[in-house]
């Protein structure tokens, strides 16, 4: 996913709808916020919905001139009223009314196209080629910790390490990921558009 | 709207900020801090979605394989009732007799049938085979190759000289279009004329087609040439 500086003319493109940067703007956010939401809340309609909401409050928002004065703090924005959607569910636990002027607010369909599967695949081919190149232990820690869901703290002891290493193994594991991702994948597979 | 960014992209760097968030281990302030600031920083969220992406795909390949024995996990000790209910002639015997039939269709067909291809390797032999070098020129006709079942066949290859790739890779797709096999070649193999040895027929007699295509040096593929050619089974 390229980074767009979020700058004037881009904030001036997604107020204006143009269709391609609106796009970007759901992509690059999405996931994001899925994470973001994931890390509170299990249920997966739940987040889903929290995650439409949240693009709705900010199209409305953004629609509404001059609520956004700085282009530049559009990323903090879209975490902002990600907490104060989440604020709300933690509250009401449900929403009876969504934001009425945006009820038909179409969000850009994020579901993969032949390129995102096909970057998808290429994707767990190098991860595959990164965790043979683990060592057995390791890829049993990461087994028991990602997989099995074990609590981390026991499974550390089991393998006899501390917390420490469990984050070094993760950071080397993505840096090794990062390294054959961006040299190997196609930057045309890597982006979801082109804004 | 004022959101002040606590944590700067060298905090995040320097408190594995990303891996904790992602092993849930970061206190509730701290990962709103951190929060606000991958929001705004587009390495921290590169950096956090390729995390993300490398947890799920590896929960995906970790359970295609079952776990290796753990020898550091301490197994509970049978009691000795439960060790001599495993020698119970009701059970033992059925068992035995199954291992029985096992070694013993090892060792009459499958070690045989191995021998026999491994000592077939070591010979000399013709092998079927046909020509694409001119099977992507308009007005030429397809080249036909009969194969013995289950045996191998070599195609000849002419790939067009292009400096702008550095590499090839050549794809069968089958009669109806799917992709049976790929192979990628060298640069400076594809010079010369390509003898590509296919391993057997997968799908049958039919109509295929060799697809080539051209990898430049920033991983994108291009077509550079479709060989079709009919293959046809002698049983």
């Amino acid at each position: 996913m390229q980074f767009h500086a979020f700058d004037e003319s881009y904030l001036q493109r997604l107020c204006s709808g143009d269709f391609r940067t609106e796009t970007h703007f759901v992509d690059y956010f999405s996931e994001l916020i899925q994470l973001k939401l994931r890390s509170r809340v299990k249920s997966p309609q739940v987040v889903e919905d929290l995650r439409q909401e949240t693009f709705a409050r900010v199209f409305t928002a953004l629609r509404t001139e001059g609520r956004l004065k700085q282009p530049e703090r559009l990323g903090a924005f879209v975490n902002s009223v990600c907490n104060n959607v989440l604020l709300e569910h933690y509250r009401a636990h449900s929403r009876e009314n969504p934001m009425e002027e945006d009820a038909d607010q179409k969000l850009p369909d994020t579901s993969m196209d032949v390129v995102s599967i096909i970057a998808q695949k290429q994707m767990e081919d190098k991860v595959r080629q990164i965790l043979e190149e683990l060592p057995e232990r390791d890829r049993r820690l990461l087994r028991e910790v990602f997989l099995e869901a074990q609590d981390k703290d026991i499974v550390c002891k089991n393998f006899g390490v501390n917390r420490e290493y469990l984050r070094v193994l993760l950071f080397r594991a993505k840096q090794a990921f990062k390294e054959l991702y961006i040299k190997r994948v196609p930057a045309s597979a890597r982006d979801a558009t082109a804004g | 709207m004022e959101v002040k960014d606590k944590m700067n992209h060298s905090d995040s760097i320097r408190l594995l900020a990303a891996e904790k968030y992602l092993l849930g281990e970061l206190p509730d302030d701290t990962r709103e801090e951190f929060e606000e600031h991958y929001f705004a920083c587009e390495e921290c969220a590169e950096d956090l979605r390729l995390g993300a992406a490398l947890i799920e795909h590896s929960k995906v390949i970790l359970a295609e394989a079952p776990p290796q024995d753990a020898p550091h996990r301490v197994k509970p000790e049978s009691s000795s009732g439960q060790l001599l209910g495993w020698l119970r002639p009701a059970f033992l015997v059925p068992v035995m007799a199954v291992l029985l039939a096992v070694v013993g269709y090892q060792n009459f067909v499958t070690y045989p049938r191995l021998s026999h291809r491994v000592a077939s390797l070591d010979k000399p032999a013709l092998m079927a085979s046909v020509s694409l070098i001119e099977s992507n020129t308009r007005g030429v006709s397809r080249g036909v190759v009969n194969v013995q079942k289950g045996q191998p066949f070599l195609l000849y290859l002419d790939i067009p000289d292009d400096s702008r790739f550095t590499s090839y890779k050549a794809e069968l797709l089958g009669p109806s279009g799917e992709l049976d096999w790929s192979l990628v070649i060298p640069a400076a193999q594809a010079k010369n004329t390509l003898p590509i040895r296919a391993p057997r027929a997968p799908d049958g007699s039919g109509s295929y087609t060799l697809v080539v295509k051209g990898i430049s040096s920033d991983n994108q593929a291009s077509e550079v040439g479709k060989y079709p050619f009919d293959l046809q089974i002698q049983q």
